[in-house]
């Protein structure tokens, strides 16, 4: 269809203008080749392994070495090599920052459209329940989350009860999903307003009445004619939120509650260079760098793609 | 100064007293103690953790025992020259030949800070909390070798178990013997002691703060929470406590020991991390650090400025990593070997500085009995890939592993530990938690089955350490202090012969027959034996550490 090609052109257009969204796409791309690259150039000896504690890492006193050198970032006070970590850091962080972003979009979506959609006893629940979610801080939440796992991991009888349906049942041990899924789970309620709100001023619009009067379903009105409006808005949604999972997923690693060691996440690098901050700042500035990069990129790029979606907002 | 300190750090400290004399005759000799000490003024001291009790039957913690001291006395005490001397007793105990009964006078005017006079009931009372499992002591092995104490447990056992409330005294059945028969008072000044067999370091037991004398009236008044409300004879009171934040000791003016203690006040901040301390000891916000974190040791070792104020214990303090025998994988002997030979203790040193040496066995280096001669664990993955081979392991193994995130030291090393051991197959999942949760957990049966822990002697014995750590007949469900459950009965039948044993020699011998048998059994990983240092400011005079538990404190002044 020319006309959409022509919007999307006249999108990528507006956005090309915006040199602050386009430096964010940039980092976020760069950072995204360089995480998933980070295998192949161990392979092929660009990279050092993050968790390899390498006796030539430290210095003849036992303490790490400052940048320059063979080691580009330096080294920690393991002896680990500082750049290995933060570009490795960059695949825990990215890969769990998205899947919890995604976690995160399928549940305020779902909420957000139901609300919005049917109105009524089941909006004011579904409200009321996801403002009391933002009563508490997310960090908050997702620390009492993180408490109820056990390194031993936790099970989850999904099986409705009586039902021997055990293949239902599973095992939560602390690790990269259980994090994402922590994240997701208290990063929703800021979509479901939103969401809401479009949906409401969506469904009064002439074609949903059109659809209607024709005989279609819900779920058809909501996949054919609400959710497709609704698109725009969640992508930029989903990107701000991203911002706001790799912090999140910064702060629990830094809290001691994240992604287990020796997993290099950038979070738990902080806080393990943390005491070297007097006597080696790098161990925790390229960690607390690459977070700051990251965040601004998803920001800047979620701002500049809203700007599209909503012209007014522009400044 | 008062307490022991090696000749290693004696040394150190004349050294100490020459260079503040050649290179700074000005400001001069006030750095070595020969001024007259000066009254007044807060000590500022601050810890990582927030202390659990300061009830002398369950402290445990480093803040613990140094603030127990302070509140409290024991009868005997230890002389700059870590030989006995009285306390709150009058005068050493006269020994009967055999060596089994101890008679003690107690110092006249004596008062607890409620006003009320020490007696020789409460000494009677005070040792004998810890044999009543009412009081949960975590020390009652010390004085078990009391005549009837055995009897004494039993009874209050079974009025415990009878009363499910915990309370006998409200049920009103008794059980006798309702007191331990070797142990009773004269006169009201004069307790003895009888024990069942001799034991050459039960005035040491009496110099523990464990053996502080408490006043009855005030444990039954607060029953549980006495922890929390310590009232003793010492020199200073608790005055304030604000739970996880700060503690704050005033000088107590009815103490017997009151003209000793110099400054007014002791104020302990808890719940600070080591690289805070650091940061608040340079701002002058404290008048000494208890622990010198590995990021901060040299940089603060080489500052000209400190340079003077560093106090050092060698190879004091050891650092194990506690392998559960009544767990599996650690069930299995083999396997428990195969782990020592995997770390490479050698590198991990190291990275901390080298502030240690590499342990061999159970004892610090400090410890009368120390062997120089154990084979230890050298670095060998061939052979721990080949002793799990052995041991039927041939698909690896993962194991959870509790740490601590507040000691560096002890971090870094389960780091190095993790990556040691995945080299040979071995998964650690580390579980990091509080120093509460450790203690809590580790300490309970069948609990955590790897962990990492340290220990600093109570007194120059061989018997302490190992009786704690490795006696299997020690074990309890819970607060049990031998965290590897190692129970051997070849090991628990050698405490019994060395013991009671009067020749010294002979069984300085046992001890190191005992050991070499726990070394080969390997319930721990054995580490390092960890240097002790701590770093005073200048105006912080009559400070010195000591190679065994706790830190004392009742003489420092400040010249300010």
């Amino acid at each position: 269809m020319p006309a959409s090609i022509s919007l999307l052109m006249k999108a990528c257009r507006t956005l090309a203008a915006n040199r602050l969204a386009i430096t964010g796409a940039l980092i976020i791309v760069a950072s995204a080749l360089l995480a998933l690259t980070a295998p192949t150039m161990t392979r092929i000896h660009l990279l050092r392994l993050p968790d390899m504690q390498d006796q030539k890492g430290l210095d003849d006193d036992g303490s790490p070495r400052r940048g320059g050198g063979t080691y580009l970032l330096g080294t920690d006070n393991l002896g680990r090599d500082v750049l290995s970590r933060v570009v490795y850091g960059a695949r825990v962080s990215l890969s769990i920052g998205i899947a919890a972003m995604l976690t995160a979009t399928v549940i305020g979506v779902t909420i957000g459209l139901l609300a919005g959609f049917y109105g009524g006893k089941l909006d004011l629940l579904l409200m009321r329940f996801t403002e009391m979610n933002m009563t508490i801080p997310a960090i908050l939440l997702a620390m009492a989350f993180a408490g109820l796992l056990d390194v031993n991991g936790r099970t989850l009888h999904l099986h409705p009860a009586g039902l021997p349906w055990h293949f239902l049942d599973f095992t939560l041990k602390r690790g990269a999903v259980s994090v994402f899924l922590i994240i997701g789970l208290v990063c929703w309620p800021g979509m479901v307003r939103v969401v809401r709100a479009q949906t409401l001023a969506l469904k009064e619009r002439e074609f949903v009445q059109a659809a209607r009067a024709l005989g279609a379903s819900d779920a058809r009105i909501v996949f054919r004619c609400v959710f497709p409006n609704l698109l725009p808005t969640v992508i930029v949604l989903a990107v701000m939120t991203t911002a706001n999972t790799i912090l999140l997923e910064a702060g629990l690693g830094y809290l001691g509650i994240g992604v287990p060691p020796p997993a290099p996440t950038w979070g738990t690098m902080i806080s393990e260079g943390q005491a070297y901050f007097t006597t080696f700042p790098h161990l925790v500035i390229v960690p607390g760098m690459a977070i700051v990069l990251t965040v601004l990129a998803f920001n800047l790029l979620g701002q500049g793609l809203q700007e599209i979606v909503d012209p007014q907002h522009r400044r | 100064m008062r307490g022991l300190f090696n000749a290693i750090t004696v040394g150190a400290l004349l050294l100490m007293m020459v260079g503040v004399a050649g290179a700074d005759s000005a400001g001069g000799l006030s750095g070595a103690n020969v001024h007259s000490p000066k009254r007044g003024g807060t000590l500022r001291l601050a810890h990582t953790s927030d202390i659990r009790s300061m009830d002398p039957t369950t402290i445990y913690d480093w803040l613990e025992g140094l603030l127990t001291m302070l509140i409290y006395n024991p009868l005997l005490d230890y002389d700059e020259n870590d030989k006995i001397v009285p306390m709150l007793a009058e005068a050493l105990p006269t020994i009967s030949s055999d060596g089994s009964i101890y008679t003690f006078r107690l110092r006249a005017g004596a008062r607890f800070s409620n006003g009320r006079e020490v007696t020789a009931e409460d000494v009677v009372y005070s040792l004998e909390r810890h044999l009543d499992p009412k009081f949960h002591s975590s020390y009652a092995n010390y004085y078990q070798g009391i005549s009837g104490a055995a009897a004494f447990t039993e009874a209050r056992m079974k009025e415990l178990t009878a009363a499910p409330g915990h309370q006998p005294a409200k049920s009103g059945r008794r059980i006798e013997p309702l007191t331990v028969t070797g142990m009773h008072a004269v006169d009201r000044r004069t307790i003895q002691i009888q024990l069942e067999k001799p034991d050459l370091t039960f005035s040491d037991v009496l110099a523990t703060p464990y053996s502080v004398i408490v006043p009855r009236e005030e444990v039954e008044r607060w029953g549980d929470s006495f922890a929390v409300h310590p009232m003793g004879t010492g020199p200073f009171v608790l005055k304030d406590w604000k739970r996880g934040v700060r503690l704050k000791l005033v000088h107590n003016p009815i103490s017997l020991f009151s003209a000793q203690a110099h400054v007014d006040a002791v104020e302990a901040l808890t719940g600070i991390p080591e690289s805070a301390q650091v940061m608040m000891f340079e701002r002058g916000e404290l008048d000494f650090l208890s622990a010198i974190p590995a990021s901060d040791f040299l940089r603060l070792k080489r500052d000209p400025n400190y340079q003077l104020c560093i106090a050092e214990a060698t190879g004091c303090n050891p650092i194990y990593i506690s392998l559960n025998c009544e767990m599996p994988p650690f069930t299995n002997r083999l396997v428990r070997q195969a782990l020592n030979y995997a770390v490479n203790k050698q590198q991990i040193l190291k990275g901390i500085q080298s502030r240690g040496v590499v342990a061999r066995g159970v004892l610090p280096n400090t410890v009368k009995g120390f062997n120089p001669l154990l084979p230890g664990y050298p670095y060998d993955p061939a052979k721990a890939r080949m002793l799990l081979a052995e041991a039927g392991i041939t698909n690896g193994l993962t194991v959870p592993f509790w740490i601590l995130q507040e000691d560096q030291d002890k971090y870094q090393t389960a780091l190095r530990v993790q990556q040691d051991l995945a080299a040979v197959g071995v998964t650690l999942e580390l579980k990091i938690v509080s120093y509460q949760a450790l203690l809590d957990e580790g300490q309970r049966r069948g609990h955590v089955a790897m962990s990492i822990w340290d220990w600093l002697a109570d007194f120059n014995d061989p018997k302490d350490t190992l009786d704690f750590l490795v006696n299997g007949e020690r074990i309890t469900d819970d607060g049990c202090l031998n965290v590897a459950f190692y129970s051997n009965p070849r090991v628990n039948e050698l405490f019994h012969r060395a013991a009671p044993e009067l020749d010294r020699g002979k069984r300085l011998q046992l001890y190191q027959e005992l050991e070499r048998i726990v070394a080969d059994d390997a319930p721990w990983i054995f580490l390092f034996q960890k240097n002790d240092y701590a770093l005073r400011q200048v105006w912080l005079k009559g400070f010195t550490i000591r190679s065994h538990w706790p830190q004392r404190l009742e003489n420092v002044w400040l010249d300010k």
